[in-house]
C-alpha cells in the first residue's frame, strides 16, 4: 500500500507527526493559555499532512478539500496567535517607571 | 470543488500574510530578536506553501508542489523553537523585573526608615526648644506622646494599605492615643464622611495630636471638632471652651497649646497639607483654630490661594 504514497508525502507526514507530538508535549508545559492557537496550528498541519497521504487511497477530491480547509484553519490560528502576541506585548516603559 | 479549494488557498495566503504583518509589528523587545526571526522564517515557509497551493489550484501550475511537504514540515520546528525561545525570554524578563522590584522596595524601605528617624529627631528638637520650663518627666512624656502619634498614624495607614483614610476614624484614633477616660466626652466630633489620601492623613495626624494634647492636662477644657468639604477643600474647625467659670492655670493661652505646638501645627499645615491656618479668639466662640487644605494633590509650585 505504501508504494502508492510518494516519498516526500511520507517524510512530510512523519515530520509533521513528530513535531506536533513534541510541540504538544512542550507547549503543554508552557504556563498560561496563550499558546493554544499555536498548538492548534501544529495539530491542523498534522491533519493536513495525513489528508495528503489519505487522498491517494480514499476520495481524493474530498481529502484535498479537507486538507485545504485544515491548512486555512491552521493559518487562521497562526494569525490569531501573532495578533494576540502583539496585543499582549507588555509596556516595558511602564515596568521601568519608579513607583511614587 | 476546485473553486472552493482555490478560495481556501487564497484565504490561507491572506491569513499567513496577516500573520507575517502582525509578527513584524510585534515589538522586538517583547519577543527578542532571535525569537522573532524564527517566527518570521516559519511564516515565510508557510507563505511559500500557500502561494504554491494557489498556483497549483488557481492557475494549474504545480510550480512549488514538490517542495510543499518539506516546507510545511520544516516550518513546524521553527515555530516550536520560537515558542521555546519566547518562553525563555519571558522568564528572563520576569526574573529581571522581580529583581528590579525587590531592589526598589528595599530602597523605598530605607528611604522610609530614614524619613521616620528624621521625623523623630525633629520632634525631639522641637520639644527641646519649647519656651516653657519642663521637667525631664514631662519632656519624656511629651516626646512619647508624639512618637506614639507617629506610630498610630503608621498603623492606620498600614491598615488602609494605601487606600484613603476616613477622617472620623483618624480623629477617633488620635483621641484614643491619650489614656484619658473623659476625653471622648469632652471632645465632640461632627462632620460628613471625608476620605483623606494617605499623605494628607499623615500630615494631619500630628496637628490633631497637638490640638488634643492640652486637654489631657486641663480637664476644664472642652473642644468641638467640625469639618466640611467645599469645592475640594476641607475646612476643619477646632474650638476650645472653658467648661468652668474660672481658669487660672492656662494664663494667656486659653487653648492650652504651647507656642511650640502652634509652630508645629503651622508648619505641618503649610508644608505637609499645603493649606492655611487661622487662629482666633472671641468671648462667644472661645479659642478657635481653623485649618483649610485641598483634598486633591496640587503641584508644589502653585500657591495655595491660586488653587482655590
Amino acid at each position: 500500500m505504501l508504494e502508492r504514497v510518494a516519498e516526500d508525502e511520507l517524510v512530510g507526514l512523519a515530520l509533521a507527526i513528530v513535531f506536533t507530538i513534541v510541540a504538544a508535549l512542550l507547549i503543554a508545559r508552557l504556563r498560561g493559555r496563550e499558546w493554544w492557537p499555536l498548538l492548534g496550528a501544529f495539530a491542523l498541519t498534522m491533519v493536513g499532512r495525513i489528508l495528503t497521504v489519505a487522498e491517494d487511497f480514499v476520495q481524493p477530491a474530498l481529502c484535498n478539500l479537507l486538507e485545504h480547509a485544515a491548512a486555512t484553519c491552521a493559518a487562521a490560528l497562526l494569525a490569531l496567535f501573532c495578533w494576540r502576541l502583539r496585543r499582549a506585548s507588555p509596556d516595558d516603559s511602564a515596568a521601568e517607571r519608579r513607583p511614587s | 470543488m476546485t473553486m472552493v479549494v482555490v478560495i481556501l488557498s487564497a484565504l490561507t495566503l491572506v491569513l499567513v500574510l496577516f500573520s507575517m504583518v502582525e509578527a513584524l509589528r510585534t515589538p522586538p523587545q517583547t519577543t527578542g530578536v532571535p525569537a522573532r526571526v524564527l517566527l518570521i522564517l516559519a511564516i515565510m515557509m508557510l507563505l511559500v506553501v500557500a502561494v504554491g497551493n494557489l498556483l497549483e489550484h488557481g492557475a494549474d501550475n504545480p510550480l512549488l508542489d514538490a517542495f510543499e511537504g518539506y516546507t510545511a514540515a520544516m516550518a513546524m520546528p521553527m515555530l516550536l523553537f520560537f515558542a521555546l525561545v519566547l518562553r525563555m525570554h519571558r522568564e528572563i524578563r520576569r526574573a529581571q523585573r522581580a529583581a528590579m522590584r525587590e531592589r526598589r522596595l528595599r530602597d523605598e524601605l530605607d528611604h522610609r526608615v530614614r524619613n521616620n528617624l528624621a521625623a523623630v529627631l525633629g520632634l525631639i528638637d522641637l520639644t527641646r526648644r519649647s519656651d516653657e520650663p519642663q521637667s525631664v518627666a514631662s519632656f519624656a512624656q511629651l516626646i512619647r506622646s508624639r512618637v506614639l502619634t507617629l506610630s498610630t498614624t503608621h498603623e492606620i495607614l498600614s491598615a488602609c494599605r494605601g487606600r484613603p483614610v476616613d477622617l472620623r476614624h483618624l480623629c477617633e484614633q488620635m483621641l484614643a492615643t491619650f489614656a484619658s477616660n473623659d476625653l471622648l466626652e469632652r471632645v465632640r466630633v461632627n462632620g460628613p464622611a471625608v476620605q483623606l489620601e494617605t499623605h494628607l492623613a499623615a500630615g494631619l495626624a500630628l496637628p490633631l495630636h497637638e490640638l488634643i494634647q492640652p486637654l489631657t492636662a486641663a480637664r476644664e477644657l472642652q473642644a468641638h471638632l467640625t469639618w466640611q468639604q467645599t469645592n475640594g477643600v476641607l475646612e476643619l474647625s477646632w474650638r476650645v471652651r472653658n467648661g468652668q467659670s474660672s481658669n487660672s492655670s492656662l494664663g494667656d493661652r486659653p487653648s492650652g497649646i504651647s507656642a511650640t505646638s502652634e509652630e508645629m501645627i503651622r508648619g505641618f499645615v503649610k508644608h505637609e497639607l499645603h493649606g492655611r491656618l487661622a487662629i482666633s479668639q472671641s468671648p462667644l466662640d472661645g479659642w478657635k483654630c481653623e485649618i483649610a487644605f485641598p483634598l486633591v494633590e496640587f503641584s508644589d509650585s502653585l500657591p495655595y490661594d491660586e488653587r482655590l
